[in-house]
């Protein structure tokens, strides 16, 4: 039965809408500061403008809504949905502003590849892109990793019963705590200190492989860090993260990318001294257990094929590389062409093999031209995420 | 008195401590054991 909906429905969702929205344009104060610092002032002028309009929108919303009760779960799925769609389409502004995007829609698509953590791309002259705007690429990345309307509720909901409904609406399903906005919390205290310690580890990383300049290392550290905790996948090089030619940094990327990977009941459980819930854990297990054959196939594929003679070498483009597909992340450590000149079709099917119609994308990739596998990463990254959804559906 | 209400006692605060080290060696340890199947397949089978 489709609930015919009245005007306190709309009045309740456009208020909670409007407090989403207010949220988002906060955050647009991170890279309005960035650009400020660097003296980037065109830059600046686009997240000024963009600061406004959602500011606006949010109160445009805000204004004739009215919170007389708590959502229910139509109202929480509504408010879920349309706050996604409005919220990337303003955050979606200094994208377009920035002239780096062909069109508007280009710019939305990105904007919505980051907050979902997709990892694809359509911007143009990446390595040419304003510190500020890589500064929001990565943070919307970030944000979208631990969940937007999670940050929100954090913050700025009270109502208990109807944050838990758009919380489930936004596609989560972990319950830390009691209470919601304790559970979302906890999944930001969570996410800072490791933001704390990926940071810093990646921008020694930095520092050591050549970006001799404090803030530059810091930055650089900061941005794949997030892409690699966030399992999302954008860095600010077009080269992605072969940008660097670091092992340490690769090394340190794999670990936040296997970290990163971890629901957060599972960092909960381990931090509140349930250590060895990390061995019982069935996701652990399925995933050392698919990391194991499917890395020992991989291995033996290009052996065969003889890409890498050394064992450091093979060793640093396969793991990273399964790594990255596995846990969805999608930073790649060697050229989309490679994949057609170096790992042949064996590589790529052991890499596919858990996932039955990504075979047919390999074999398409092998084909077809070299511009397609650089998507093809992409896809099979979310074959994984869908065995993930079938493994809990299964249990 | 709970860590995730910021209200942390000397027990949570180490539990979270060794947590955070438990899965550090955790990533570790599967990046080690990847090393390892490298060497064994390139190094002993083929």
């Amino acid at each position: 039965m489709i609930h015919r909906p009245y005007s306190e429905d709309y009045r309740l969702i456009s208020y909670y809408i409007g407090k989403i929205i207010i949220g988002v344009s906060y955050l647009l104060l991170i890279p309005l500061a960035t650009a400020a610092i660097f003296r980037e002032w065109a830059a600046s002028l686009d997240f000024l403008i963009a600061f406004g309009a959602t500011l606006i929108t949010g109160y445009l919303f805000l204004f004739p809504g009215e919170k007389k009760k708590d959502l229910n779960w139509m109202q929480a799925m509504v408010t879920a949905a349309l706050s996604w769609l409005i919220a990337v389409a303003l955050c979606a502004i200094p994208h377009y502003l920035s002239g780096h995007f062909l069109s508007y829609l280009d710019a939305y698509f990105d904007v919505m590849s980051g907050f979902t953590t997709t990892g694809l791309t359509l911007i143009q002259d990446l390595d040419h892109v304003s510190i500020s705007l890589n500064m929001w690429r990565l943070l919307l990345t970030y944000i979208g990793g631990q969940g937007m309307i999670v940050l929100i509720i954090t913050f700025l909901v009270r109502g208990t019963a109807g944050a838990y409904m758009m919380y489930v609406g936004e596609g989560k399903d972990e319950k830390l705590l009691p209470n919601v906005i304790q559970t979302a919390r906890a999944i930001w205290i969570i996410s800072t200190i490791y933001l704390i310690i990926g940071s810093l580890a990646l921008s020694i990383g930095m520092w050591t492989a050549g970006i001799r300049e404090p803030v530059q290392a810091f930055l650089h550290g900061l941005w794949i860090y997030m892409s690699s905790w966030s399992t999302g996948g954008f860095a600010p090089h077009s080269l992605n993260i072969l940008h660097y030619h670091s092992f340490r940094i690769e090394l340190t990327s794999m670990l936040f990318m296997i970290l990163g990977s971890m629901n957060f009941i599972l960092h909960y459980t381990i931090w509140t001294g349930q250590r060895k819930e990390l061995r019982k854990n069935i996701e652990i297990i399925s995933f050392i257990t698919t990391i194991t054959l499917i890395y020992g196939l991989l291995v033996y594929a290009l052996h065969l094929k003889g890409s890498y003679p050394e064992l450091v070498a093979l060793f640093r483009r396969g793991a990273f590389i399964l790594l990255s597909g596995h846990t969805g992340t999608g930073l790649q450590n060697i050229y989309s062409v490679q994949f057609l000149k170096s790992w042949g079709a064996f590589a790529m099917i052991a890499i596919t093999l858990l996932w039955p119609s990504a075979v047919a994308l390999a074999l398409l990739a092998v084909v077809s031209k070299a511009c397609a596998l650089a998507s093809f990463l992409k896809d099979f990254t979310k074959k994984s995420a869908g065995l993930c959804s079938l493994k809990t559906l299964l249990l | 008195m709970h860590i995730f209400n910021f209200k942390v006692s000397s027990r949570e605060f180490w539990n979270a401590v060794f947590g955070l080290l438990t899965e550090f060696s955790f990533a570790f340890l599967l990046i080690f054991l990847m090393f390892i199947l490298t060497y064994i397949f390139m190094q002993v089978i083929l």
